[in-house]
């Protein structure tokens, strides 16, 4: 595979235990480590992250509870995923990479950041969540129906659902993602620690947002870059929620700027 | 115990749970049916009823109970006979030894009259109370505050509590319960395999409600099976199903009079959205699946649907003469093994005199021809307001 077919690259899905919990991580590309920490849902896909792997070895793990990762009972809190995280950059036997999260991933990412700065070389977070902005707040998506939930994260519902009705397998998948992120955000959907020990996270990051995203609004991307040590802010035009998948070409921006030598900036 | 009065353009609303406004609550009306639901509570007692089924929901048209202990302490002094069954009383809701204690109390003062459930909560009540009751862990919590339950009642205190969500320095519950070890236990299920087995393993009584007849049999089924890989027997008193009933002197006025009553309370006290009803992680995926795969009908007043007579038929309505009904719930005693039967013989909007003739009838003309019939049954009805 040259790095230039990027049509025909594709994951290779491997199987890892992590203190006893099977987890699903897909694979591609190889270079600097790329670790990327999914959303909310594994509905919309991460053919975007292909980009990367012409430059990078990308490496995409379910969290627990989600995609093709079992279940973990253990799971709590959000903080519960530190440890997990770490433990899985342990086995892979990589000791530093540059992380992307979006939306709940990105919430997790900023929490490994905090926690273990040293493990995190850049860091760029696509609409995360977790960060109390009382006059934006975070859309509270446990509350709707997926149906309605579908037209909020993104203008392209279809992204989520295909076509047409979804089968009991897509149902029953959803439901079981919404119970995984239930298990960690029924009670509230943001987390005082971020806003009190963002400060640590003290490499340079990149902060992306979609202007129309309804899920966390973009003007929460001024309360992060606000606490945040060396950050810049891309703000995407035309764009809800699901940026990455909306518009891959984001996945390009995030390239250029986990590539770059200045402190930010694509 | 529903509150009826409901806004004429009520139907533009999906639910009449959760998040249907309490601005329509009148607490004027809602004092006058207080006082008539517990005046008819108080009549079954007189005409010999075996039990009087009080339970709690929240946010919603269909009950005004959501502190059913209050109720079962007003019934006390106007009762005499009747078992006060609560159930009940939702343990995730409450501290479990604070259900411990109030349990005990209304057992101490009604000399021993109590039985519970203890049910896990519709979907619909995660979302009613506060977040910090969380539906992907209530099973969890659920088990670990019933033991507390247990704990509190059976053992001499003080005492140890060390559970995943509850723990106790010190549990010394005052007042202990009337009856030893403890008043009569109920698991409330709709067939999920989680309640079977909670229901076998602590050897309780395991009520199936709201759920077609094809569905409660099944999980008769699976609890039958479960109780015996125990090497437990399961008697009719463990097992409980519910009924939709209108009894007139003939079967055409049980029918006139009592017919959209029941229909009423099927697609008005009932509706609800799925999405209510199963918030996230309240039921495992698999038994999400089982559900869709059994296709529509298994549950009740979805917002899309409305139900028709013969749709409600599935789910043990009877309508008819003190004959019809008695055959018909005798052929349901015999279908199930079951020794109990939760009557619903107040539905939805149906109004005083209704409901004092139908409380009559059944207990004058129905009652009878049953306890001849069912001779292993301890008792064989209730009255649910």
């Amino acid at each position: 595979m040259t790095t230039t077919d990027r049509e025909h690259r594709s994951f290779a899905v491997e199987r890892h235990t992590v203190n006893e919990i099977e987890v699903a991580v897909q694979r591609a590309g190889s270079g600097q480590p790329l670790l990327f920490l999914h959303g909310g849902s594994t509905a919309p896909g991460a053919d975007f992250a292909l980009r990367w792997a012409e430059h990078f070895e990308v490496v995409i793990p379910h969290h627990p509870g989600f995609g093709l990762s079992a279940d973990d009972p253990g799971i709590r809190d959000m903080r519960d995923f530190v440890p997990h995280y770490l433990q899985l950059l342990d086995d892979l036997g990589i000791s530093s990479a540059d992380v992307v999260g979006h939306s709940l991933g990105g919430w997790i990412a900023a929490l490994l950041a905090i926690h273990s700065p040293d493990r995190v070389r850049r860091l760029a977070l696509a609409s995360p969540a977790g960060l109390r902005v009382p006059d934006h707040p975070t859309l509270d998506i446990l509350r709707l129906e997926p149906p309605v939930l579908a037209t909020k994260l993104t203008r392209n519902p279809q992204l989520l659902f295909g076509s047409g009705e979804p089968s009991v397998d897509a149902i029953v998948a959803g439901y079981r993602e919404s119970g995984s992120l239930a298990r960690v955000l029924w009670e509230r959907n943001y987390d005082h620690t971020l806003q009190r020990w963002l400060h640590r996270v003290a490499m340079p990051t990149l902060l992306v947002w979609g202007r129309d995203d309804e899920v966390t609004p973009v003007r929460q991307a001024e309360a992060w870059s606000a606490r945040l040590p060396h950050s810049e802010t891309l703000i995407v035009e035309c764009c809800g929620h699901l940026l990455l998948n909306e518009q891959p070409d984001v996945a390009d921006a995030i390239t250029a700027f986990l590539l770059g030598d200045g402190p930010a900036g694509p | 115990m529903p509150y009826a009065h409901l806004p004429d353009d009520h139907e533009k609303y999906d639910s009449l749970w959760v998040d249907f406004p309490n601005s329509m609550y009148d607490p004027k009306k809602g004092h006058a049916l207080y006082r008539r639901y517990l005046s008819e509570l108080a009549l079954a007692d007189r005409l010999g009823f075996d039990g009087l089924m009080i339970n709690e929901h929240h946010s919603t048209v269909y009950s005004m109970m959501p502190a059913p202990n209050l109720i079962a302490g007003a019934l006390i002094p106007q009762t005499t006979a009747a078992k006060l069954c609560v159930m009940g009383t939702l343990l995730n809701f409450s501290y479990p030894n604070r259900v411990a204690e109030e349990y005990a109390m209304l057992d101490v003062m009604s000399g021993g009259r109590l039985e519970v459930a203890f049910p896990l909560g519709t979907g619909m009540e995660y979302y009613s109370n506060a977040t910090q009751i969380n539906p992907a862990t209530a099973r969890e919590r659920f088990e670990d505050a019933f033991q507390v339950v247990l704990k509190a009642w059976q053992e001499d205190g003080p005492i140890e509590h060390d559970g995943p969500f509850y723990s106790y320095r010190m549990l010394n519950p005052w007042p202990r319960p009337y009856q030893k070890p403890h008043p009569k236990v109920w698991f409330v299920g709709t067939g999920s395999p989680e309640t079977i087995e909670l229901a076998t393993r602590y050897e309780t009584g395991y009520a199936s409600v709201f759920v077609p007849k094809e569905q409660q049999d099944r999980a008769y089924r699976s609890f039958r099976k479960a109780a015996a890989d125990k090497g437990q027997t399961v008697t009719p008193d463990r097992l409980m199903f519910s009924i939709f009933c209108y009894v007139g002197e003939t079967d055409e006025e049980a029918e006139r009079e009592g017919k959209e009553h029941v229909l009423w309370y099927f697609n008005n006290a009932l509706r609800t959205s799925n999405h209510y009803r199963m918030p996230p992680g309240y039921v495992s995926p698999a038994a999400l699946r089982a559900l869709l795969e059994a296709g529509p009908g298994w549950t009740t007043g979805d917002q899309r649907t409305t139900m028709s007579w013969e749709g409600i038929q599935s789910w043990r309505a009877t309508l008819g003469s003190p004959e019809t009904v008695a055959n018909q719930i005798g052929r349901w005693l015999d279908e199930t093994g079951a020794g109990r039967v939760l009557c619903h013989l107040h539905l939805g909007d149906m109004p005083h005199w209704k409901t004092v003739k139908n409380l009559t009838l059944f207990a004058e003309e129905v009652i009878p021809r049953l306890r001849g019939r069912v001779a292993l049954a301890p008792s064989t009805a209730g009255a649910s307001a």
